[in-house]
């Protein structure tokens, strides 16, 4: 009921719109972001594709984990951030006045460099999200799917009212993207989601990254280059606050137009 | 401005460069050698030229194990990985071109207690054209320069070109004199393996170019 009447509200707010193509999912139109007085992001401008993985890369403090965090406005919890420029989503600005935060975080879920799961059980962890938001599903259901499609399901079907804390590291961090799907985003931001895994875990969230672009667009941070190139479609590569190039994975790391990506991605420097 | 990682890396990717270097100079000097041993009927330089051979094998064997290692320890990516690729492709061809100085080595030795029937002139022309190509196309991949690939088909279409006069000169004696023949067909082999030295110099350069801008040269046949 509340959530039927924000909508309405909403609605009777003016919201600005713009047509995007049906292949992008997101715009980054001219994004400068301030840390206090520091100028973290330099007007950036960058096209999303819907369905597809971006990886965003470049040497720490490039502003790339920044950048991601703005894609769905987790920068405004922090008190001293100043942002301007837009990203649509879908046709609709996400730091337009209008806009409900946590409609957004909804629709653009994100998952952490470390899992980081509620100290519930497993099932409830998928649930919990659903809970807070207001959505109406079977729980048994949404619990199924999330972990079907998080590929943990095999692995925790038979212990799902077991505490969450108890999975290993790539267990936490796969249930943490289940919780993430469990609410059914459009795009799912990943900040170093291998960063604290081993080998074996980091290829199954790989595998996982993949298959999951079939139903939602991924961008993901990493200090990883081979996984950047692994995983993505498209990749970002960012120096000082600025994107340095953008363009196809293949193009990106055979044939970088930019020196300075050159440099950075043959490990010349970073 | 940055300073620059991964020191004990670039050094290898240097030594790549002047092991593949190295086995270019080997190949120049085997057709040289080749083409030296055949106007002089001398079987020294048909051993010389074999020796070479045998060290050009063992540089193409050394620099795919090293660019082996380098991809599977370094994962290069961007111009070092199109440098190493390059490396691996342009080895085969200069394999080659030592077998294909072996060949005429072997042509030398068929010949060995005979005369030749004319003072050769063309062909050792033809065979300092060759050798310029690889050359040229050695100093292009050490020097990273894909601009010389001008100059290496300009050379080829001379090749090309020197190939149909030879043969046809060679065919015009062999028709004239049938007691010709064995030795004309052995030459029509020379310039035959001459033509596809030249061949595999335009390889190289085509990778220099892959290898310098990310594009592949793409010749219609």
């Amino acid at each position: 009921m509340i959530r039927k009447l924000k909508e309405l509200l909403k609605e009777e707010r003016s919201c600005e719109r713009v047509d995007m193509p049906t292949d992008k999912k997101m715009w980054v139109e001219d994004l400068s972001l301030w840390y206090g007085k520091t100028k973290a992001l330099k007007n950036i401008n960058i096209e999303l594709e819907n369905k597809k993985v971006t990886a965003i890369i470049g040497p720490s403090g490039c502003g790339k984990s920044t950048l991601l965090r703005c894609l769905n406005r987790m920068n405004d919890t922090i008190p001293s951030v100043r942002v301007e420029g837009k990203v649509w989503l879908d046709g609709f600005n996400i730091y337009d006045d209008v806009t409900d935060c946590v409609d957004i975080r909804r629709k653009v879920g994100m998952v952490f460099q470390k899992p980081n799961p509620f100290p519930f059980s497993i099932a409830n962890n998928i649930y919990y999200g659903c809970q807070v938001n207001g959505i109406d599903v079977d729980k048994d259901e949404v619990v199924e799917r999330s972990l079907r499609q998080a590929a943990l399901w095999d692995e925790v079907k038979d212990r799902l009212d077991e505490n969450a804390l108890s999975l290993s590291g790539g267990q936490q961090q796969r249930l943490c993207i289940a919780r993430a799907l469990a609410i059914e985003p459009d795009v799912i931001l990943m900040d170093e989601p291998c960063s604290a895994l081993d080998p074996i875990a980091t290829a199954k969230i790989e595998d996982l990254i993949d298959d999951l672009k079939n139903y939602y667009t991924v961008i993901i941070v990493t200090h990883n280059m081979q996984q950047a190139a692994r995983v993505s479609d498209h990749t970002a590569y960012m120096y000082l606050g600025e994107l340095i190039e953008f363009g196809k994975t293949t193009q990106i790391f055979e044939n970088p137009q930019e020196e300075n990506t050159e440099k950075y991605i043959t490990g010349r420097f970073g | 401005m940055v300073p620059e990682a991964r020191r004990s890396y670039l050094e290898e990717l240097k030594e790549l460069r002047q092991m593949v270097e190295e086995m270019g100079d080997l190949a120049s000097q085997a057709i040289y050698l080749s083409i030296e041993g055949l106007v002089e009927l001398d079987e020294n330089k048909v051993n010389m030229v074999e020796e070479i051979d045998s060290k050009i094998y063992a540089y193409d064997r050394a620099i795919e194990k090293k660019s082996l290692n380098l991809i599977a320890l370094q994962a290069p990516v961007a111009k070092d990985l199109r440098f190493i690729g390059t490396c691996l492709k342009i080895i085969t061809d200069l394999d080659r071109v030592g077998r294909y100085s072996m060949d005429i080595g072997k042509v030398t030795r068929r010949m060995l207690g005979k005369t030749h029937m004319k003072k050769l002139v063309s062909i050792p022309y033809m065979a300092q054209l060759t050798i310029e190509m690889v050359d040229m196309a050695v100093d292009a991949f050490v020097e990273g320069d894909e601009t010389k690939i001008d100059a290496i088909y300009e050379n080829e279409e001379k090749v090309d070109a020197l190939y149909d006069e030879i043969f046809r000169e060679i065919l015009t004696y062999m028709i004239e004199d049938a007691k010709s023949i064995t030795m004309g067909t052995q030459y029509v082999l020379v310039i035959r393996y001459l033509e596809r030295i030249a061949d595999h110099a335009c390889n190289i350069v085509d990778r220099v170019v892959y290898m310098e801008t990310g594009e592949m040269v793409d010749h219609e046949i």
